[in-house]
């Protein structure tokens, strides 16, 4: 019998990357979950347990705690579907457009991204502050007749949320529109359906993939989201984040806000992975045959 | 009917952008919409502050 010789080049291709992540990613996230099992006495600094799950406890069966996680989890749902309402057409109207106007909506679509976050808050505040453009309109067309404040308010948060993680979503779906081949859609309306069902039996399906994984990305960044909830929240919304910085920054528990960080990372893993699942299996069981 | 929504998207990407230009502008000293009047004068406050020119460098 011979050896089975190891064929080692994809390793040392791989290797240096591997290394990075391993020592920058996996570590650092390792002390994390062993620091989120110690227990911290916070008036002596003292660590009084090495291995417990009381900041878990603590997280999970305290009304406060527990509603900034459900408030966190609702602001990510918003945002993610109103990225999608809106990314939508956007990135079925990119694929129809000439070269030109293309390029100039791409840079108008990742313009949030380009900007700072301080800026584009400040941005939100001038437009949704009771001095804003938004309470200017409805107080001129008279649906409000005192100034309106939307800032430090949940809807301010996700409108911020969904103004920079829209990118995300429209390019993960013209990603997937421009896959698709025209004829397909030609076909369609040779056989008699109009431009409705062409759209709803024949391209949205197709476009899911895309769907779904803007809507994973989109969901995945607004649960951690941290500085644009802070800055449009206020002290009155509260995410997930913000608990993890107070505790890490203020407080100084460090083991607590290891395990706020470790729970938040959980629920978010478990949901992205749950709703893949679903989906592909609703629409591709069967269907690449 | 496509693209006016799509421009539509694309104008509220912009709109944060566009109403910090704008209210840079103003005359008045806090942020209000719509702007009042026209001056340079912030930008001369922002430049001739030591600290700003500090941590812009």
């Amino acid at each position: 019998m011979t050896a089975r010789r190891i064929n080692w080049t994809p390793w040392f291709l791989v290797g240096p990357a591997l290394l990075v992540l391993a020592i920058f990613f996996a570590l650092p996230l390792l002390t994390l979950l062993s620091g989120s099992f110690e227990r911290l006495d916070t008036g002596s600094f003292v660590i009084t347990e090495r291995l417990t799950l009381f900041n878990y406890r603590r997280f999970l069966f305290d009304g406060y705690y527990l509603s900034v996680l459900l408030t966190t989890l609702k602001m990510a749902l918003m945002v993610t579907f109103t990225t999608l309402v809106m990314g939508y057409p956007l990135a079925a109207y990119l694929t129809r457009a000439g070269q030109r106007e293309r390029a100039a909506l791409m840079l108008l679509i990742v313009s949030p991204l380009l900007v700072s976050v301080v800026i584009r808050s400040l941005g939100w505040i001038i437009i949704l502050g009771p001095r804003g453009l938004i309470s200017w309109v409805l107080q001129g067309v008279g649906l409000a007749s005192a100034p309106v404040n939307l800032i430090y308010t949940q809807v301010a948060v996700v409108i911020g949320l969904a103004h920079v993680f829209s990118p995300f979503m429209v390019l993960a779906i013209y990603a997937a529109l421009r896959n698709i081949d025209p004829a397909v859609g030609r076909a369609a309306q040779s056989l008699g359906a109009g431009p409705i069902r062409t759209f709803w039996q024949v391209t949205f399906p197709l476009s899911i993939p895309g769907v779904v994984s803007g809507s994973l990305i989109v969901f995945a960044l607004s649960t951690s989201a941290f500085v644009t909830p802070t800055l449009l929240g206020g002290p009155w919304v509260k995410v997930v984040a913000y608990l993890a910085w107070e505790q890490n920054s203020t407080v100084l528990d460090w083991p607590f806000a290891g395990a706020i960080s470790m729970i938040l990372l959980v629920i978010t893993v478990l949901i992205v992975t749950i709703s893949n699942r679903l989906v592909e299996r609703r629409w591709f069981a069967g269907s690449f045959q | 009917m496509l693209r006016a929504f799509a421009y539509f998207v694309a104008a509220i990407l912009l709109a944060p952008l566009v109403a910090i230009m704008a209210t840079s502008f103003t005359t008045l000293s806090y942020v209000s919409f719509p702007p009042v009047g026209f001056t340079w004068r912030w930008y001369g406050e922002a430049f001739s502050k030591w600290e700003f020119l500090q941590s812009l460098i």
